[in-house]
């Protein structure tokens, strides 16, 4: 598993999470946010971005973290649309 | 306010190891999260890095970014949060995620360029103290 790009990171918490948690998730954790860490899969839920974090950090401090809002499409609203062309670490 | 009359704030952004350094943030209420700032001004902070999360642009499409860990100072007050890297943006934004972290609630006087974040406590007592009518 190569996790040395960003995209890679992020697709393949989004892919551990669609697998192994979202259902159960969505039925239990609606609207929380969960942590998950890419190397071993698990998941770390907090009712803010800072509590999922910081609760993976302590258990996992050298992991990678792919950060996620149950039940919605993004862990975070921006004002701005995106310019694809610019974004030169995600494409 | 700032030249183009967005409602703006100094504050000082640090990681574990660095010095703090002082930036002209922007506060964007469209914005959900702590703060938003370009990737390369995380480098020198030495802010630490958490992963990746998935955001929710304003058209309503998805777009992944960076996260790291970063404590900001405002007035004294230091509070931890999570930092979105922008690989292609200068500015540096703070939004609601912020100012629920520092308990402070936004005021801007349309006919006078200031902005005052008050504190919500304050706030909070001015409301209670007032009769309903």
């Amino acid at each position: 598993m190569d996790l040395s790009h960003p995209k890679a990171i992020a697709d393949r918490g989004e892919t551990i999470y669609r697998e192994k948690y979202k259902t159960a998730f969505e039925a239990e954790h609606l609207g929380k946010f969960v942590a998950i860490d890419v190397a071993t899969e698990h998941a770390y839920v907090g009712d803010s971005p800072d509590e999922a974090l910081e609760l993976a950090r302590k258990e996992a401090p050298t992991g990678l973290f792919h950060l996620i809002k149950v039940g919605s499409p993004g862990a975070f609203r921006v004002s701005y649309t995106s310019d694809a062309k610019l974004d030169w670490i995600f494409g | 306010m700032d030249s183009s009359g967005a409602p703006c704030l100094r504050i000082s952004v640090t990681g574990p190891f660095n010095p703090a350094q002082e930036f002209d943030a922007v506060i964007d209420t469209g914005f959900s999260g702590f703060l938003s700032m370009p990737l390369v001004r995380a480098f020198p902070l030495g802010l630490i890095l958490y992963g990746t999360t998935t955001v929710t642009l304003a058209d309503g499409s998805t777009s992944y970014k960076l996260t790291a860990r970063a404590m900001v100072v405002m007035d004294e007050q230091r509070e931890i949060g999570i930092a979105i890297l922008e690989p292609s943006s200068n500015e540096v934004l703070i939004g609601m995620e912020f100012l629920h972290t520092f308990n402070r609630v936004l005021f801007i006087h349309p006919g006078k360029p200031t902005v005052t974040l008050a504190e919500q406590a304050e706030i909070d007592r001015i409301f209670s103290a007032t009769p309903n009518t």
